[in-house]
């Protein structure tokens, strides 16, 4: 059949559908934005690491690394340039710091180089060749968004905290600004290599070498790599920050698609909705069709087209809507990831995440086309001219068989593998779908039992248009719709409370191992992770109101492609590891082990990665090798890499450095807080990098991070919510608008108009009423699925309380709310004109 | 040029029994003859004009048009049948909502593989012979129950076919404008040598027929004598 | 001979169908008394629904007044006509249930209004049996054929106990046999329960099984002959034997 003739049919066809279609494709397009709107979240995290790792690292292929920011002699980089093979080598030292402007600081990953960098490197080394990176002289290169938002905007000495001390440094703003090698905001200044080792004080002394490997010889210069590195430096590739980056972003990742593809189903059921008020249309003209003599292909050709277009249409809305959501609401915020990589806020859109939505678009659409029209499609005409029988009846015991196998699919992927817990949730799903006829059927036939003894005529009403095979496709995609949403918003919404309660819980056990902090100022140094020069400690234990002193030490240490967190409470301290965040073994031993030293608490999941049990000694890559033995399993502690504990002394043993990370201040019994964090200050003086802290103001601090870092579940939650609540009254809405003629034949009857009100507010509340208990119910196990996966597989900390609050809650409010905006069409259809049901 | 013989379709019923939907008819139209199918709802005149159009397999017996098997065509040769030697004018008067009657006329020349300019260019001089020269850019809710009958009949002659089959084509006119659909379409066929077969309860149309059968409990009673008698009411 | 049930005065009413304005009904006067079987014939077009409709309170006309029981319905609340048409006044469909619903239902469902689900079917029951169709309570309507439908449809409206009935061209679609057997059934209807009965057919020869007789046309209604007048005065053409006035 000629595309002409298809386009003609299509044209000529829209006029009278036209509000339902644009119902459809503005379902699709919720689904299409969500979906996109969550992948461009995800690929902006990923994509920025990458983006500014490859933009740096460039052509080069290897790096030879320190294990911590005091790296390693300078002169290893003759020896690296001497091996065969390595065509070129550039020297790095990379320190942690906060730059101060007159509008605020910011913490950045300051890079020092050479002009080596600029010749090798990717787009932003090559950008700033011209910075003159041979010199000594004390110029920075910023991002422009940085500068702009510290206030630096044109050439200006600036303040750059480093160590415990704070330097002025000359800024060159906008160099990395915008333009083809924008790094958007990404956190990192660069800065000739001389010059940032006399800031660090770290003269003669390098983190990293780059290196090329001349082609073929990689392997070999590896090697060769790997004798020089020995067990105290990391051979790894010179992207590896990219996949360090990735299996820390995982957990966020994955939870944002999940849900995400949950909330994207609630739009394409809304469209599903929509899509299905015109199936009596297109049914009549398939039959036509038929009669005229078309092929069966040449009617699903036909079909084809609608659904293309509508698909179209809808995606290319879908996408809009999904560039201004991602804008809006789905910032993509690092959260805590940004402390231990340098993470930007720039939104980066992929070709994939652009596949992904407009696929799941078309595919929305073509199913919401063909599937109601699927037996005109498959079956021989001549057998479905034939047809009588009502296509429902015999499926149902089928369909609770295939529901049954999804959870019992479901409860393995529980039980033996909650890794999998994205496949047990979409099983799970799928066993929600396919038990809401029978809950339906089952409802709707203990209602009619009871009607049996008592009718009143609304509830009558409402049951027979439940009954009603006609309805039935409409029904139940309404109800779904329902039960999707409460499902998804009940196990979104417990596995996120119950993770902030987690995470809360850890945060105070670390915090509360002081009553004031002392540490290096910055955001990315939330977790006490950069140490400083030891200079103060004397004089902050004479401090009046203070009764003690103790070195913290931290930092992030990378074992194998995990940035883990490493914690080292001084000796004394009383809970090294909180009870709570204990998973296996004995908390009190583990602390009385701790103390003891050569022991080390570790998280379940670099464990169970590991092979190592309680008792089990391991050798923990740290810049000198040291050998532990695991004392007790812990949560990640929050860090969804991991964590490890172990006692500040062994610490610096395995770091060769006395540097803290933080002073643990406590304080005497009588004094005040808030009083002697002053004195501190006061004694720690104005040019000081430190910033102090009442433990309150770090809990504080700490639980508002990790609100944050969850807020994108909450978004998404919202969106669920709103987003299915428009759909069922929509739906709903439009299947009682085109059943004003039915209503008015029983005005005609003599039924008042309070009557049919009621009757459909019965039929809404009880659709939707089936549909969100059965996705509470689902919803309650979903949460056990998840739960199980942050806690068992990422190892987080989860404080499990009972969901069922969220579970009554969810289904109450969106029931009620659904029902409450039904009632308004409800309430103008039932004023229909009973004289509609004579047309002249 | 059309030949049923020994023609059987039974369903099955919901109350056990199968109904003898048709049940052994057989019939001989030369081409160019106007056959009149008389017989009250539920005879089984749909199932029989089904049966002719291959929409439905008999159980047994045979249609032959222009001594060619048709019950044993595939799904593909059965349409293309229907598209180039079948036009089917129904009793529902389902036009495409919001469409111009030129578009719904040209739906089945679309079909045709012509493009849709020349499909409308195509269906244009036979809305006119029609009488909807004036009413053509009219969309179907425009028009009256009168003129979208009359649309249906130049969509099913819009690809010149052999054989019309028309089910109920006054069904929803009333006597009047029934007679002058029925007239319309007996001389448009006449002029073109269409063989028609309708079928109708309505006894007014038996009098534009040659011949008129009678189908009763799905059984071909000639029905010759009654021919275009007025139905008479007893009271 | 008491007051008419349903007396139409001197009706008019037109409708606007894009610029010209169409007038349905033209100064059109009837009554129908209680145990009254009048048919309106007209064609498509003529207005024969638009009157049933103002017969029913479905419309107002633009002039003349509707009296029911005396009573004119342009002073009727909604409720109160709501009232009307629950309990006085029925309506034969043949558009059917419009859900799935078997038969007994359908002519049930009205009755649950004011009676218990017990005793809405045992009404329906005997509504069905009334007109021969209890073999058909437990079909649907997709199921019957247009004979059996137009009998259900008739079951459905005289289910209440109306006491005007309204029929708007029961013998559509039917056969010469069908058509001879619900014309009957409504005759007998009026006959042994004094309902009075209005309606309208597109055919002639339907009409002649009522009472009397009217022609719609133009709008106007009139008696389809100027011939001798009958007695009493209301333009009925033809005497049918068996017609029994209670009055």
């Amino acid at each position: 059949m000629r595309l002409s003739s298809i386009a003609r049919l299509y044209r000529v066809r829209i006029r009278a559908r036209l509000t339902q279609e644009l119902f459809a494709v503005l379902g699709i397009a919720i689904g299409v934005s969500l979906l996109f709107s969550s992948q461009v979240a995800n690929t902006s995290l990923n994509g920025s690491v990458e983006r500014l790792t490859n933009g740096i690292v460039g052509r080069m292929s290897l790096q030879l690394d320190a294990r911590d920011s005091h790296g390693f002699e300078e002169r290893l980089l003759e020896e690296v340039q001497r091996l065969p093979g390595v065509q070129a080598a550039v020297p790095v030292l990379e320190q942690d710091a906060n730059v101060v402007g007159p509008k605020g600081q910011e913490s950045v990953d300051l890079v020092g180089t050479d002009p080596r960098l600029a010749r090798l490197g990717g787009g932003i080394a090559r950008h700033v060749s011209e910075v003159g990176l041979g010199s000594r002289a004390r110029v920075f290169t910023l991002p422009t968004e940085i500068a702009e938002r510290i206030g630096a905007t044109s050439i200006r000495s600036i303040t750059i905290q480093l160590g415990s001390g704070s330097k002025h440094a000359l800024l060159v703003p906008g160099l990395l600004g915008r333009g083809g090698a924008s790094l958007g905001d990404s956190p990192i200044a660069l800065a000739p290599l001389r010059a940032v080792q006399t800031l660090a004080g770290l003269q003669g002394r390098l983190t990293s070498i780059y290196l090329r490997a001349a082609p073929n010889r990689s392997s070999l210069v590896r090697a060769e790599l790997e004798r020089i590195a020995g067990d105290r430096l990391n051979v790894r590739p010179a992207n590896f920050a990219t996949t360090l980056f990735r299996r820390a972003a995982g957990p966020v990742d994955q939870s944002t698609s999940l849900f995400s593809a949950l909330s994207a189903l609630v739009g394409f059921l809304f469209a599903f909705n929509a899509l299905l008020l015109t199936v009596p249309q297109r049914r009549s003209l398939i039959e036509d069709l038929h009669l005229d003599g078309y092929t069966r292909r040449m009617i699903v050709e036909v079909l084809l087209l609608d659904a293309f277009v509508l698909g179209v249409i809808a995606s290319a809305l879908g996408l809009a809507l999904g560039e201004l959501l991602s804008q809006v609401l789905f910032s993509s915020d690092p959260g805590y990831l940004s402390f231990a990589f340098p993470v930007g806020e720039q939104r980066i859109v992929t070709a994939w995440s652009v596949l992904v939505a407009v696929g799941g678009g078309m595919l929305a659409a073509t199913v919401g086309v063909l599937a109601p029209l699927r037996a005109e499609i498959v079956e021989r005409p001549s057998r479905w001219h034939a047809r009588s029988s009502p296509v429902w009846r015999g499926r149902t015991p089928w369909m609770l068989a295939a529901a049954l196998v999804c959870l019992l699919a479901t409860t393995l992927i529980l039980v033996l593998s909650p890794r999998s817990a994205i496949v047990g949730v979409l099983t799970l799903t799928l066993a929600l779908l396919l038990c809401l006829p029978a809950a339906i059927e089952l409802v709707v036939g203990a209602s009619g039992r009871l009607h049996r003894l008592q009718a009143g005529a609304a509830s009558y009403l409402a049951l027979i248009e439940l009954r009603s095979r006609a309805n039935r496709s409409r029904s139940l995609a309404i109800a779904a719709t329902g039960a999707i949403a409460v499902f998804g918003t009940v196990s979104i919404e417990s596995a996120r409370s119950n993770l902030q309660r987690g995470l809360d819980a850890s945060a105070h056990g670390i915090d509360s191992g002081a009553d004031v902090w002392a540490t290096l100022a910055g955001k990315s140094n939330s977790f006490a992770t950069s140490s400083f020069i030891d200079s103060s400690a004397e004089a902050l234990r004479r401090v009046p109101g203070v009764r003690a002193v103790q070195l913290y030490r931290g930092s992030f240490l990378d074992w194998l492609d995990r940035r883990v967190w490493v914690l080292a409470p001084p000796r004394g301290a009383e809970h090294p590891v909180a009870a709570s965040q204990i998973v296996s073994g004995n908390p009190l031993q583990a602390a009385a082990r701790l103390r003891a030293g050569g022991w080390a608490v570790i998280s379940k999941a670099i464990a169970s990665e590991r092979g190592l049990r309680i008792g089990d000694a391991f050798t923990l890559p740290s810049p000198r090798p040291t050998t532990l033995r695991v004392a007790a399993l812990s949560t990640n502690l929050g860090w969804s890499p991991g964590a490890i504990v172990l006692n500040a002394d062994d610490y610096a043993r395995g770091w060769s450095s006395t540097d803290p990370s933080a002073y643990l201040i406590q304080l005497t019994p009588s004094a005040s807080a808030t009083v002697v964090s002053r004195r501190i200050r006061a004694t720690l003086g104005p040019r000081t990098a430190l910033q102090v802290e009442t433990r309150g103001a770090r809990e504080r601090m700490h639980f508002a991070q990790a609100a944050q870092g969850l807020s994108r579940l909450t978004q998404i939650r919202s969106l669920v919510l709103i987003a299915a609540i428009l759909a069922m009254a929509a739906a709903m809405g439009a299947m009682i608008w085109q059943r004003r003629a039915r209503l008015a034949d029983m005005k005609v009857d003599g039924f008042s108009r309070v009557v049919l009100w009621r009757a459909l507010l019965w039929e809404t509340a009880a659709l939707l009423g089936v549909g969100c208990a059965l996705g509470a119910v689902f919803g309650l196990y979903g949460q056990l699925l998840l739960g199980r996966a942050l806690a068992v597989v990422n190892g987080f900390p989860v404080i499990e309380a009972t969901p069922l609050p969220v579970a009554l809650g969810s289904f109450a409010l969106i029931t009620a709310v659904a029902v409450a905006i039904v009632a308004v069409p409800g309430y103008l259809a039932a004023r229909v004109r009973p004289s509609i049901s004579f047309p002249e | 040029m059309l030949e049923l013989r020994e023609l059987v379709k039974h369903f099955p019923a919901a109350s056990g029994s199968p109904v003898r939907a048709v049940d052994g008819v057989s019939l001989s139209v030369a081409a160019g003859e106007f056959v009149a199918l008389y017989g009250p709802s539920g005879s089984g005149k749909s199932t029989l004009l089904m049966l002719i159009a291959a929409l439905l397999e008999p159980d047994a017996g045979s249609v032959l048009v222009d001594g060619r098997e048709i019950s044993a065509l595939s799904d593909r040769d059965a349409a293309n049948y229907r598209l180039h030697e079948l036009g089917f004018v129904r009793q529902s008067l389902n036009l495409i909502p919001g469409a111009s009657a030129l578009d719904n006329a040209a739906l089945k020349l679309l079909g045709a593989d012509l493009g849709s300019r020349e499909a409308r260019r195509r269906i244009a001089p036979l809305l006119e012979h029609l009488g909807l020269a004036d009413r053509m850019s009219h969309r179907a809710e425009q028009l009256s129950m009168g003129e979208r009958q009359r649309v249906m009949i130049a969509r099913a002659l819009s690809t010149e076919p052999k054989l019309l089959l028309a089910d109920e084509p006054t069904g929803s006119l009333d006597t009047e404008r029934g007679a002058q659909v029925l007239s319309l379409l007996a001389e448009t066929c006449r002029e073109r040598k269409v063989t028609v077969v309708l079928v109708t309860h309505d006894q007014l149309a038996a009098a534009f027929a040659d011949r008129v059968f009678s189908l009763r409990d799905g059984q071909l009673i000639d029905a010759e004598p009654d021919k275009g008698r007025a139905p008479v009411n007893a009271g | 001979m008491g007051a008419a049930l349903l007396s139409l005065q001197e009706v008019s009413k037109s409708y606007w169908r894009g610029p010209s304005e169409v007038r349905v009904l033209c100064d059109a006067s009837l009554d129908v008394q209680a145990g009254e079987f009048i048919g309106v014939w007209g064609r498509r077009g003529a207005g024969k629904t638009t009157l049933l409709r103002i017969a029913a309170g479905l419309e107002t006309p633009d002039r003349g007044t509707v009296r029911f029981d005396g009573a004119d319905l342009a002073t009727l609340s909604e409720r109160g006509l709501a009232r009307l048409r629950r309990g006085e006044i029925g309506w034969v469909r043949r558009s059917g249930p419009r859900s799935d619903l078997t038969m007994l239902d359908y002519v049930a469902l009205p009755l649950l209004i004011e009676h218990g689900r017990r005793e809405a079917n045992g009404r329906a029951d005997a509504a069905l049996r009334r007109v021969g169709m209890v073999q058909c309570a437990g079909q649907r309507w997709e199921s019957l054929s247009d004979g059996e439908r137009a009998l259900v449809a008739v079951a459905h409206g005289i289910a209440r106990e109306p006491r005007l009935l309204l029929i708007d061209d029961p013998t559509a679609n039917l056969g010469v046999r069908e058509r001879e057997e619900i014309l009957l059934l409504l005759r007998s209807l009026v006959e042994e329960t004094g309902l009075a009965m209005l309606m309208t057919v597109p055919d002639m020869p339907a009409a002649l099984g009522s009472h009397q007789l009217r022609a719609l046309s133009g709008g106007r209604l009139i008696s389809p002959s100027s011939g001798p007048v009958a007695p009493d005065g209301d333009g009925n053409v033809i005497e049918f034997p068996g017609r029994q006035r209670s009055a």
